[in-house]
Parts: C-alpha cells; sequence; structure tokens
C-alpha cells in the first residue's frame, strides 16, 4: 500500500493536450475514483499512472519512490481492463500466474498466491477453464485474481464494471466496496458511471476536457460542486439550471428569473447573504430535480404545465414548464399527473446553489 | 401461460419462382462447364501417366488409355534422364525439399516477428517501414533478377541451395509480413498491455501470447509460402545448377532427351509427382486457409 501523489502532470497527443496540469494526492488506502465524460482524459490518466503511457510533463511518486520514468513491471501496480484482457489461449490458473512466471517467483509461492486468491474470490472450481468458457461475471473475477495476486501497492481499474449486465453490475459493485474494506489497498478506478462514482468511493476525481473540475468526498461533490460542469455531470436527470437576477438588498434577497410574459420570484430573505456582492447581476441558479415535492410541503409553491411524465418505477420524472421555462422534477411515484395539467409543485430552496458567469459555483459565507 | 404441446414442421422452404428455377438451372451449368474446363488439362495429364507412350503416339495426346500402366511413375521417379543424368526426379524432388521446408518456416516466422513489431510494439515509422516491405509484394521478380544475381555472387551463394533459399525468404518475407501485420492489427491492445504490467518483454509476450492466438495466420502463410516456393519457376531456373536444381527447374529438361522421341508418359507422371505436395500441404490445412483469408473481414 502507498501513497500516489501526482504533480502538475500534462499530456500531449501531437497538437491535441489531453491532459493540463493534474494535480492530485491521493492517500494511502483510499478509494478514489475518476469520473468524466468520454474523451475528458481519465482513461489517459490511468495509463500514465500505469506506465503506458509516459507524461509530457509532470512527475508521479508512489509510496516514496518517483515513478515517473518507471516501466509498469516495475512500479507494483496491478491494472484490471474493461475487457478484461485475459489470455484466451491460458488457464485461469496460467492467466493469474503469468505475472509471478516472469518475475521468477517460486513455484511454491505460486501455488499458495493462487490458492489463496480463488479461495477470496471464489474462483477455485473455474482454475483449469480457459476465460472463453467463463461467463462475464466469473471472467470479471479472474481480472481480479490477476491483480490480487500481485499484492501491488496501488490498484487501477478501468471501468471494470461496464461489460456486466446491470444486476451482476450492482451485486460486483457491493462485493468490491467489501473487498476494499477488507484489504485496505490504495486504489484508483476510471468510470464513467456516477453511481458507481458515488456509491464506492471515499474521493471523486471529475475531469472534463483534460482538466480537473474537482477532487473531494462524494457528498460534497453533489451538494458543493465547484462549478457547472460538476453540478450538470454528476446527478441523474441533470441539476436545473436557470438564469436570475439578484434583486433587494442584503438580509432580503430576491433572484427573479425573467420568464416568457412572467417572472419567477425565488425569496432568499437573509439565508444567502453570500450573494449580496451580486445584487443587481444575472447569476445562475441550479436546482436539483428531487427538490421538487408536491404542493403542501415546505418550500417555494409554483404552479406548472406538465409537459412528459416518465414514471421509473420508484419515482416519477416530471417534465414541465413553469414561464416558458422547461425544468425537471423528481417526485415519488404516486405522483401522477396528466399531460399538459397544470399542477402545484412545492420547491425546496435548502440546498441551491449559485454559480456565476463564469459558472463558479458562489460560495457561502461559512466555507 | 400455456404450455406448447405439438411443435409444427420447422423444415418450410421458401418455394422458388420460375424465373428463380431457370435462373438456378442456368447458373449450375455454367458453372460445371467451367469446372470441366479447369478440369480437362488435370485429367488429361492424369490419363497419360497411366498409358504407355507408344500408344500416346499412335492414338492421340488427349485420349482414353486402351492398356493401363504405373510404369511411367516409377520411370519418371527414378530413371528418366535429366540433362544426361538417368536418376529421375527423385534428387530433384528432395532438392526442393530441402529448400521449401526451411524457406518457408523462416519466412513465416519472420512475418509473424515483423507484423508483430509492426502493430503492437509502438516501433518509430513502423508505417513507412510497413509500406516499404509491401512493396515487395508489387515488385515484378523479373525487376529483381539481377540484384540478385550480384548479392548472391557476393555472398558467394551463387547457384547454391542456400542462395535460393535465401532468395525466397527475403522475397517471402514482404507477403508474409503484409498478412502477419493484418491479422495481428486486430488483435486486442489490452492483451499486449496486459503483459507488459505482468513483465513480459517483447519475445515473451511474442512466445506465450500472440503465437498461441496465431495458428489461423500461421496455416494461411505456411500454404501460401509452400505453394510459392515450390512451384517457383524463374528464380529456380536462373539460380540453379547440376549441383542444386529444384524440381520445377529440373521438369524443363525431363522432356529434351537424346532420342528426340517425346516421352508423354513419364513426363506426365513427373508433373504430377512434382504437382503432390503443394496439394498435401492445401487438403491438410485448406479448411484453416479459406477461414484464415475471411478473417477479420466481418465482425
Amino acid at each position: 500500500m502507498a501513497a500516489l501523489n501526482i504533480e502538475n502532470v500534462w499530456k500531449k497527443y501531437g497538437n491535441v493536450i489531453a491532459l493540463r496540469d493534474v494535480n492530485l494526492d491521493i492517500r494511502d488506502g483510499e478509494f478514489v475514483v475518476l469520473v468524466g465524460p468520454s474523451g475528458c482524459g481519465k482513461s489517459t490518466l490511468l495509463s500514465i499512472i500505469a506506465g503506458l503511457e509516459d507524461t509530457s510533463h509532470g512527475t508521479l511518486t508512489l509510496g516514496e519512490i518517483d515513478v515517473t520514468d518507471l516501466s509498469p513491471k516495475d512500479r507494483n501496480i496491478a491494472l484490471v481492463f474493461q475487457s478484461y484482457a485475459l489470455y484466451p489461449t491460458m488457464t485461469v490458473r496460467q492467466n493469474i500466474t503469468f505475472g509471478m512466471e516472469n518475475r521468477k517467483v517460486p513455484k511454491a509461492e505460486q501455488d499458495k498466491a493462487v490458492a489463496d486468491v480463488a479461495k477470496l474470490l471464489q474462483i477455485e472450481p473455474l482454475l483449469d477453464r480457459k476465460p472463453g468458457q467463463l461467463s462475464g461475471g466469473q471472467r470479471q473475477r479472474v481480472a481480479m485474481g490477476r491483480a490480487l495476486v500481485r499484492d501491488p501497492q496501488l490498484f487501477l481499474f478501468d471501468e471494470p464494471l461496464s461489460n456486466l449486465d446491470a444486476k451482476l453490475r450492482v451485486e460486483m459493485r457491493t462485493e468490491m466496496k467489501k473487498l476494499h474494506k477488507r484489504l485496505g489497498q490504495t486504489i484508483v478506478y476510471v468510470t464513467h458511471d456516477q453511481v458507481e462514482a458515488m456509491t464506492l468511493s471515499d474521493r471523486i476525481v471529475v475531469i472534463n476536457d483534460g482538466v480537473v473540475q474537482q477532487f473531494a468526498d462524494p457528498d460534497t461533490i453533489y451538494q458543493k460542486p465547484a462549478n457547472m460542469f460538476v453540478a450538470g455531470f454528476m446527478g441523474s436527470p441533470s441539476m436545473n439550471f436557470i438564469d436570475v437576477e439578484v434583486t433587494g438588498r442584503a438580509r432580503a434577497i430576491t433572484a427573479v428569473h425573467r420568464g416568457d410574459g412572467a417572472d419567477i420570484d425565488f425569496p432568499f430573505g437573509a439565508t444567502r447573504e453570500e450573494l449580496a456582492p451580486y445584487i443587481g447581476k444575472t447569476i445562475t441558479l441550479g436546482v436539483r430535480p428531487e427538490h421538487f415535492r408536491p404542493a403542501g410541503e415546505a418550500g417555494l409553491t409554483l404552479t406548472v404545465n406538465v409537459d412528459v411524465v416518465e414514471p421509473t418505477g420508484p419515482d416519477t420524472m416530471v417534465v414541465f414548464s413553469v414561464a416558458g421555462k422547461s425544468l425537471v422534477g423528481v417526485l415519488n411515484a404516486k405522483f401522477r399527473p396528466e399531460e399538459d395539467d397544470d399542477v402545484t409543485l412545492s420547491l425546496s430552496l435548502d440546498e441551491a446553489c449559485f454559480f456565476d458567469t463564469e459558472g463558479v459555483r458562489i460560495r457561502g459565507l461559512a466555507e | 401461460m400455456t404450455a406448447i404441446d405439438t411443435i409444427p414442421n420447422l423444415d418450410r422452404k421458401k418455394p422458388l419462382r420460375p424465373s428463380q428455377v431457370v435462373g438456378r438451372i442456368a447458373l449450375y451449368a455454367t458453372l460445371i462447364v467451367l469446372a470441366l474446363f479447369v478440369l480437362m488439362p488435370l485429367a488429361v495429364i492424369i490419363l497419360n501417366s497411366v498409358r504407355f507412350n507408344d500408344d500416346i503416339l499412335r492414338e492421340s495426346f488427349i485420349g482414353w488409355p486402351t492398356r493401363l500402366t504405373l510404369e511411367n511413375w516409377g520411370v519418371a521417379w527414378g530413371e528418366a534422364c535429366i540433362n544426361a543424368s538417368c536418376t529421375g526426379v527423385k534428387p530433384y524432388f528432395w532438392a526442393s525439399i530441402l529448400m521449401v521446408v526451411p524457406a518457408t518456416v523462416i519466412s513465416t516466422a519472420i512475418g509473424l516477428i515483423n507484423g508483430f513489431a509492426l502493430t503492437k510494439w509502438k516501433m518509430p515509422f513502423a508505417g513507412f517501414i510497413f509500406v516499404a516491405i509491401t512493396i515487395g509484394v508489387f515488385l515484378p521478380p523479373q525487376v529483381v533478377l539481377l540484384p540478385w544475381a550480384i548479392a548472391l555472387g557476393w555472398l558467394g551463394l551463387s547457384k547454391s541451395l542456400v542462395g535460393l533459399s535465401l532468395v525466397h525468404i527475403i522475397q517471402g518475407t514482404c507477403f508474409t509480413t503484409l498478412f502477419c501485420r493484418n491479422y495481428l492489427i486486430n488483435l486486442p491492445d489490452d492483451l499486449i498491455k496486459a503483459a507488459r504490467i505482468d513483465g513480459a518483454g517483447f519475445f515473451r509476450t511474442f512466445w506465450k501470447i500472440v503465437v498461441p492466438l496465431s495458428p489461423p495466420i500461421i496455416i494461411v502463410t505456411i500454404i501460401w509460402q509452400f505453394t510459392f516456393i515450390w512451384n517457383e519457376f524463374l528464380f529456380a531456373i536462373t539460380f540453379s545448377s547440376s549441383d542444386f536444381r529444384p524440381i520445377t527447374a529440373a521438369l524443363m529438361s525431363l522432356n529434351a532427351n537424346d532420342t528426340g522421341v517425346s516421352e508423354y508418359g513419364f513426363g506426365s507422371a513427373a508433373v504430377l509427382i512434382a504437382a503432390i505436395p503443394p496439394l498435401v500441404i492445401y487438403f491438410l490445412g485448406g479448411r484453416y486457409f479459406v477461414r484464415g483469408l475471411t478473417q477479420g473481414a466481418v465482425k
């Protein structure tokens, strides 16, 4: 186990800059998830950590050792691939021992390591089969086994669950979390699935366009996103963004959305003193879909016109418009309005976020 | 749900329209005619190899045997005279084997290593090197004849087994590299990355990961190289001598015997003997050959 320190890392391919000045301080034993849209550079960063790609600038330190220019085999890392990358012509046992053979580990030690890992992952009956004879979930376990047997200082996972069906993915997710608790290894895990990111991680790195947008624990990422990209990317359906003009005076602030034909007033009174410097300016208000509740609960009462109703089972997703602005709400399953109905909803503003014209979240005075 | 207890007839075929029937007949008729056209010369040679030469000369070159004999095969193998040495095609057959087998194996091995290095081992200028090697596929052999003659002269390998094998190995590497590169480019990159992380170097990755996944292309390449080198005539006739002569070059001199009488009987047998090894190779690996050629065309 070891901490991983990434300092000022840049990566350039031809004329394209894939990573810009990445700085991450990953603690010993921490489970860190890299998340972002496809092409954002998260897999590139993982390849650089693994040593499969070189950095164009910057340094990587694993434990006390500068590993920037070390080859993958000398880094004491293990990588689980999205495709599993099991050697198709070898048995499961040979797949697991291939690395140890290359490192000339004595046979007896190899056998013991295989037995331990097979027991841990419950793949003992599969050891003499070829990967082609295994199901997706079994291959996934074998790929984990190949990584575990190395007993590395750092585990790297490249979207390891994305080839599994939905049910198995949830099971493996839970198992992965248990395994991390038990072994306490440092893990860097790439995914585009924000649920995986939220559930598995100690801390999340949100990346976009090769730039780290935010590096924080899941609750902070969700409740206090650094900017509009993070706010919009994390959470499904996405956060609603509403242009508002800050009006009133300090301790009596109202945010007003100038809509088609009507304005919507969001009264904040004295609760959001951080908005005082923005009086008279236009900023963006962000509210999560689940902040809408059926009428009668605490919050701002809004009358909306329903456009689309999408029941998901546990919830009802409703797309509606108010003053010409289209918004999304997630309410409980019992709430089933008809399309084109006018209904009254309640909007809780306690956790509303504000973003300045640059898209950066306006911090509360206590933060 | 209701249980299904009777299974209807599941062998239904869509009935053909009259125009489709006519088309089908025309298609098969054409195919049969073309097949006969292709098989005709082979049939004539096979028939002549079991006819007496007298019968062939008296009756006609194309005809059914009136009497059967296997004597031609024996003569062709062990007694027929080639350039005044009456040994049959036997020594030339073995000379061809001695040349073809190592040349095939070595050029296939080089092609596979090249293909791996060019596709999976981030080699600098891989694209340029690949194009440069592949140009060899399109160069007519006549163009390289003189350069080869000079090069073999320098190396002191003129008109020798090693010299001609070397020519075939290097000429063949253009083809084998093309084949193997196009096959290996479809090998998942993740496998190679996994092997790097597992600490395997170039040759260990090659032996343990790439070679075990390559039998289809190895078989295709071996069939191609074996057949091509065995049947090759221009280099064989140019770079051989009485010390070393492959069977294709020897056949050339077989019919020109002292008496001036054409020996169609054992001539036909000799030609068939020369054709056997590539056929054997093809029959052994033919199904892999077809599979290998279409590999990667459709996912």
